[in-house]
């Protein structure tokens, strides 16, 4: 019984894996769903799920929005990438809030979620037609 | 409507990795696809994906149930590893032998070998801010100062302090915080350090599979990050940031600009390594960093490294110049081109450096000291005389040694193959020590170049320690262990059972050595929740302007947004003070020390201060405690806040006449 149930998480691992990262089909629609939650958190502060949502999705989104144009070897590399890129997108865009002396970090947020957003919608309609022989 | 293919070939069902001619072979399959044999069965498929997953389970639940018993009270000179417990140590243990066997296995499993990098670094990093209220290290709070003056002012203020000079980091901070609802980073500060250590793990494995296409090197060099990883400078602060994203950079780099295009023939100090390597070696040698062409647009990867650049030079001062460093390196022996890619790097850094110049050079100075020797002595390493200090200090030494070990071990493997890599990986790691020839770094200059160079250590000790098809030169070996060649009979046993010994021996040595590096210091590191709140406290009652004068620096002072409007200072900093018996005699030369500074101020006595100044012999045992009880009974000072274990004392305005020096009453200040 043991058994099944260790051989369960190691397939439900490996499901997420190939279904949720290496799909980008499913990858991009996860995003979109963290982005609403997100947004949704925000706007109806929600207690200790607000902080986790914002970060995930600060730290997935920009990025994500940036790799959808461009192709990565595997989920991992992809993960790697979108953080690093969402991290730099995020400082990039703060410190040009900042020096302007424009700081509305909720106005950056909207426009970083709806510009990510758009881009994964653009990916999404795109997909089943690459998908095409 | 056209489609627009996504840039750089098919979709990821159908992506695979060009190889070249005398190039590593592709990049294995990560999880699944990789672990059911040919005719395997399904009981012995479950039988072996529990035997891996199941030392994952035990540890991290050996580990779980350890947390309640670990008292971080009255710690000793050794810091918190003695306290950690039995069940603690057996977890990490369990998890390391665990990860190590299957990192070993025909089939390593990617999925389990990334659920044992998070557990191990769950146990490592995850233990303090699970067992304690508040973040360590007094230099967080001081960061959380920054970000909380951001979020009330909307802007930067130069002159304030050298933070608001480079504040890419605190910007980023400032802006989450204030989507997240959490307007004080002291909540979510303490788990900087795991979430930094863990996106770091996942870079250096896609930068060691997009160098060695080996998942089992790769996987092997993020376990080895995470137990060397002992210098404690991933945590909430400017430097783990930056770190990150140049980690990502140099990602980005080797990957899309160190491909087929690229070549040691095509420079001249290339070519001179090339033929230096041939003569020892006898054999030509490849120098090419990924066998791979680039697969994105030329301008969109300038402009991803242009940005991601940015980044870091907007967030730390050193960073960018070690950055620049490596990349040139990697120029110079012609394995990246554009060769005006490292000059662009080094331009952005000095220019965001030159308005600033004038400032660093006067507070800090460009250049501290060209001694390399001086440059290395550390913070720790002058307060080695306690036995506890010392024991942890060697240890910290003996892990650098270990690792070094093992890192020339697997340039020489890669060397033995004609590999070029491995003089492109050991210059990577070597260049951070260029660093002491300038600068102490406040004390942490040896500290940055081990951090600097681990990545690259790392990546060259999984090379020595696994039998990956990387150390093969590219002879692939499906169905042997290890990537092992095929043997026969007992041979082949032996081999199989050196190499399991040797993963385990490798991870079991680093982490026994890594805990007391890693947790030796906590007795000063950690900060309780009082002297946190008493800190709060004082920002928010304080009257403005006035001195704030802890008895060491060790203390989380600067962590609220009105932080610029206090001075703050440490008695011992002045000569005077240290070392001898401190007592009534000496309330009246505090008074004038803190008048000074301003005609009002506040005088802190606060564990980890006092903490620091007993494992740095600063005083005579029961000085400082003795010095507290006269600042109590005089009439010069008057209790502003008192705890269960941290008091401040504000200073009387004006001195008091002598019938009024007598025992403070009332607590005036709030009680807690």
């Amino acid at each position: 019984m043991t058994g099944f149930l260790f051989s369960g998480v190691g397939i439900l691992i490996n499901v997420f894996q190939r279904r949720v990262l290496e799909s980008a089909a499913v990858r991009d629609l996860a995003l979109l769903a963290l982005a609403v939650m997100a947004g949704i958190a925000v706007v109806a502060p929600s207690g200790p799920a607000q902080p986790v949502l914002v970060l995930l999705a600060l730290l997935l989104l920009p990025g994500a929005a940036v790799l959808t144009r461009l192709d990565t070897p595997d989920p991992l590399t992809w993960l790697g990438l979108a953080i690093v890129l969402s991290m730099a997108v995020d400082a990039g865009t703060s410190l040009v809030m900042l020096w302007a002396g424009l700081w509305h970090p909720m106005v950056l947020g909207s426009v970083l979620g709806a510009a990510s957003m758009a881009a994964l919608i653009v990916d999404l309609r795109l997909q089943p037609k690459q998908a095409r022989p | 409507m056209t489609t627009a293919p996504r840039v750089g070939g098919p979709s990821s069902e159908e992506r695979t990795i060009p190889t070249v001619d005398g190039a590593a072979p592709p990049l294995r399959p990560t999880g699944a696809q990789g672990d059911r044999g040919p005719g395997e069965s399904s009981v012995r498929q479950i039988a072996r994906r529990t035997a891996a997953i199941g030392p994952l389970l035990v540890g991290t639940g050996l580990w779980a149930v350890s947390l309640p018993s670990i008292s971080t009270d009255h710690l000793d000179d050794y810091g918190l590893s003695p306290r950690l417990g039995p069940l603690w140590y057996a977890g990490l243990a369990v998890l390391l032998v665990g990860a190590a066997v299957n990192l070993c296995r025909r089939r390593m499993s990617g999925a389990v070998a990334g659920g044992y990098v998070v557990a191990v670094a769950a146990v490592l990093y995850g233990t303090i801010p699970l067992i304690v209220d508040e973040p360590r290290y007094a230099w967080t709070y001081k960061h959380i100062g920054v970000i909380r003056y951001i979020e009330l002012h909307g802007s930067v203020d130069w002159n304030i302090d050298i933070y608001h000079r480079w504040p890419g980091f605190f910007a980023t901070a400032g802006f989450f915080s204030v989507l997240g609802g959490r307007a004080d980073p002291t909540s979510y500060a303490t788990w900087a350090e795991l979430f930094f250590t863990l996106v770091n793990a996942v870079l250096i494995v896609a930068i060691a599979r997009v160098l060695l296409h080996d998942n089992r090197v790769a996987w092997t060099a993020a376990t080895i990050f995470i137990v060397t990883n002992w210098v404690g400078q991933s945590y909430f602060a400017p430097q783990a940031f930056g770190y990150t994203l140049a980690l990502g950079l140099m990602l980005v780099l080797v990957w899309q600009f160190g491909g087929t295009h690229c070549g040691t023939h095509r420079s001249v100090v290339g070519r001179w390594v090339a033929r230096c390597i041939h003569r020892l070696t006898g054999r030509p040698v490849t120098m090419r960093l990924t066998p791979t062409p680039r697969v994105w647009p030329q301008s969109t990867v300038i402009a991803i490294l242009l940005l991601l650049d940015f980044a870091i030079v907007a967030s730390h001062q050193l960073t960018p110049y070690i950055l620049a460093v490596q990349a040139g390196t990697l120029v110079l022996l012609g394995m990246v081109r554009p060769r005006w890619l490292a000059g662009a790097f080094a331009l952005l850094a000095v220019a965001f450096l030159l308005p600033h110049l004038s400032y660093v050079n006067k507070r800090y100075g460009l250049f501290t000291d060209l001694n390399p020797l001086a440059n290395t002595e550390t913070v720790a390493s002058s307060a080695a005389t306690l036995p506890g200090k010392t024991f942890n200090v060697t240890c910290g030494r003996l892990l650098v040694l270990v690792l070094a070990v093992m890192t020339v071990a697997g340039a020489i493997r890669l060397l033995r193959r004609s590999d070029g890599r491995a003089v492109a990986l050991l210059l990577l790691a070597a260049t951070p020590v260029l660093l002491v020839f300038g600068q102490n770094y406040g004390g942490e200059a040896i500290l940055r170049v081990v951090l600097f160079a681990l990545p690259w250590c790392a990546i060259l000790a999984a090379v020595a320690v696994t039998g990956g098809a990387a150390a093969t030169g590219g002879v692939h070996v499906p169905d042997s262990p290890g990537g092992l060649p095929a043997m026969r009979g007992s041979r082949r046993y032996l081999r199989v059972a050196g190499r399991y010994s040797l993963m385990v021996a490798t991870l079991l040595t680093c982490a026994a050595l890594f805990v007391p590096a890693y947790f030796g210091q906590d007795e000063i590191d950690l900060m309780t929740h009082d002297q946190v709140e008493a800190n709060r406290y004082l920002y928010e009652h304080g009257q403005p302007d006035s001195v704030i004068m802890n008895i060491t620096s060790n203390a989380p002072v600067r962590s609220s947004s009105n932080y610029n409007r206090f001075f703050d200072e440490s008695l011992l900093r002045d000569d005077k003070f240290r070392h001898r018996p401190l007592g009534t005699a000496d309330v009246g030369a505090v008074a004038a020390e803190m008048r000074g500074y301003a005609p009002s101020g506040y005088l802190v006595f606060a564990p980890s201060t006092e903490e620091f100044a007993r494992v740095f012999e600063l005083t005579p045992p029961g000085a400082i405690t003795s010095l507290e009880h006269a600042i109590a009974e005089s009439g010069s000072f008057t209790p502003f806040y008192v705890g269960p274990d941290t008091r401040i004392y504000a200073l009387r305005q004006t001195p008091p006449s002598p019938p009024a020096a007598k025992p403070a009453g009332g607590t005036t200040g709030r009680s807690s």
